[in-house]
């Protein structure tokens, strides 16, 4: 089978096909390290990779298949994993100095399961270091480029994952979420985001940077993919104290997208140009309003109940996260002193230099500002008027959403305020790159699920995000694929119509 | 905060363990000038005293049975250990 076509189909669909032997699980692997051969050296979507393994297990899983009996669901996928999962025996670095040869002896309950459902983890993603960032330029290993336009960034921290899916290198990919870190690069690189309601996806083995939003989740092409990737790797898991069970998404209603009735709010602080008080604004381009507007046209032509409403609370948005993420941050990172793993400044003299040293020169820029922000807000001097201020409005915010579902069965927004920046930009404004996170970082303080689905017809993409009630992934990934069955629609009509014309 | 002053700087990186080089300084020092006061606004959020902070987004914690389970031997933990000394880590001379 030549690649494209085996690129045409979805990881689920993959699988079926090696089940009933119309592929060869070491024909997908080979076809994914053809692409990796060709377009790794230019867009850098992986820190490591290891195709000798990934091979062997494609080998093992045709035999296996010739052997019959049952199978499971996700049975020889080439999938990617985000470099701050750990993989039992494969170097994890988390994109930083401090973890550059780290190995790690266990592996992450997620990533467990994507294997015990037969996938085949064929390398690390890049990632901003610790998951700090918006570009994936703030790894120690080099930015990672998005395949759809090179000259751009794939969006971060998950730009590895979403790179390598949307550059035709895996079939599907994990990645991390604690500000919006799988769906803004999804809305960048063209992906399916999905961000699964806090605590359904364990975090052990997921390296820490906020233990009260971080959250792993899928990266996909399609919403079926998205849907079921979220069903494996959901579920309470006793090593994660946080974690618990969730039910399960029905994904052959998904099909229809069934959205007549469904009563869908946009605040009206995540829809168009934000003033905040203060003098600081956040501009949305006109493409994503443009594709905001046509999505609520389409939406209604459905019968959807469309309504834009006020939620104030979500002005303060940005600062909450920025408060609290880097407070848990600065706590979290604190065990990197270069004693029991990682790094290690070799020129030390004394205990005190050796912290001092190590994590001075382990940790990018990116992160010792973190941290320092986190030191900041968790002093005495300040911890009142700001961290416990944040922690008390992110309360109220999260009082705020549940009024919002008694009226809304989902909420919409755009998923960024606009198309992926060129690389560089992103370094230029540090606070207003933080801004730029208003529309992902409300659903991560509050929990709740959400997805980026790509959507409209601007010369880059667009993501449009949904975000539900906890536990309400079946009501956005429904509303979700009514958009992808609405965009597969066009390309279908723009293809023919390229066809009647040439 | 009206001001993010250098002491300021110093004193959260003696607390953070770290330090910097002059030109991280002098950039970390540009933006925190502007992030400070930006974070800063969430004091004038909401006037009434702030409510219990416990956590919105968990159920029921989680906890494992009480019962002996094999853990992961000290030697695949000690094979990550930037210095080592048989079984154990090694660290610089704390007393002469």
């Amino acid at each position: 089978m030549i690649r494209d076509e085996i690129f045409s189909f979805s990881a689920f669909e993959l699988a079926r096909k090696i089940r009933e032997k119309q592929i060869r699980a070491k024909e997908a692997v080979e076809a994914v390290f053809q692409n990796i051969d060709e377009r790794e050296s230019n867009i850098c979507a992986y820190i490591s990779l290891d195709k000798e393994a990934a091979m062997k297990e494609a080998r093992h899983c045709d035999e296996q298949v010739l052997k019959g009996g049952g199978l499971p669901p996700l049975f020889g996928v080439p999938v990617a994993v985000k470099d701050n999962l750990l993989l039992k025996g494969r170097r994890t670095t988390c994109g930083s100095r401090m973890l550059e040869n780290y190995i790690p002896p266990f592996t992450a309950t997620c990533v467990q399961k994507l294997q015990e459902a037969g996938a085949i983890i064929i390398g690390k993603t890049n990632m901003d270091e610790f998951g700090m960032g918006i570009s994936t330029e703030h790894s120690f290993f080099g930015p990672t480029k998005n395949p759809l336009d090179p000259a751009r960034v794939p969006g971060g921290s998950s730009g590895g994952s979403a790179a390598a899916v949307s550059g035709d290198m895996a079939f599907a990919a994990l990645g991390t979420d604690t500000g919006g870190s799988i769906r803004q690069p999804a809305a960048y690189c063209g992906l399916v985001g999905l961000r699964p309601t806090y605590g359904t996806v364990s975090r052990h083995g997921l390296v820490a940077f906020s233990s009260s939003m971080d959250t792993a989740g899928p990266l996909t092409r399609k919403i079926r993919d998205a849907a079921g990737i979220c069903n494996i790797v959901t579920g309470a898991d006793v090593k994660d104290q946080t974690s618990v069970s969730c039910p399960k998404i029905d994904i052959s209603s998904l099909e229809n997208a069934p959205v007549k009735g469904m009563r869908i709010g946009i605040p009206r602080e995540l829809s168009a140009e934000t003033d905040f008080e203060g003098g600081y604004s956040l501009a949305v381009s006109p493409e994503v309003k443009n594709t905001l507007t046509e999505a609520v046209r389409i939406l209604e032509e459905e019968g959807a109940r469309v309504e834009f409403f006020d939620m104030p609370i979500l002005s303060y948005a940005v600062e909450m996260y920025y408060i609290l993420s880097s407070a848990e941050a600065s706590s979290n990172l604190s065990r990197f002193d270069g004693i029991r793993y990682g790094y290690r400044d070799p020129d030390a003299g004394d205990l005190a230099s050796l912290y001092i040293g190590t994590r001075s020169s382990g940790f990018g820029l990116e992160v010792k500002r973190r941290i320092l922000m986190g030191n900041y807000v968790l002093s005495t001097e300040h911890f009142d008027d700001c961290y416990r201020r944040a922690e008390s409005a992110r309360k109220k915010l999260c009082r705020s959403f549940d009024a919002a579902f008694s009226r809304f069965d989902v909420l919409l927004s755009p998923t960024a305020p606009q198309v992926a920046p060129l690389l560089g930009e992103s370094g230029k404004d540090t606070l207003q790159n933080y801004i730029s996170d208003l529309f992902t970082v409300p659903a991560s303080l509050a929990g709740i699920p959400a997805v980026s689905v790509p959507f409209g017809n601007a010369s880059l993409p667009v993501g449009m995000q949904f975000m539900g009630p906890r536990f309400g992934e079946q009501s956005i990934l429904t509303a979700a694929r009514f958009l992808e069955m609405h965009q597969e629609g066009r390309k279908q009509k723009e293809l023919k119509g390229g066809t009647g014309n040439a | 905060m009206e001001h993010f002053e250098e002491k300021e700087l110093d004193r959260i990186l003696r607390l953070s363990g770290l330090s910097l080089s002059k030109e991280e300084r002098e950039l970390l020092f540009s933006d925190l000038s502007r992030i400070v006061p930006y974070m800063e606004r969430i004091s004038k959020f909401g006037e009434e005293e702030p409510e219990n902070t416990f956590s919105e987004t968990t159920g029921n914690a989680l906890l494992r049975e009480d019962e002996e389970k094999e853990c992961i031997l000290s030697e695949e933990i000690l094979q990550s250990a930037p210095a080592r000394l048989e079984s154990t880590f090694t660290v610089p001379r704390t007393v002469e």
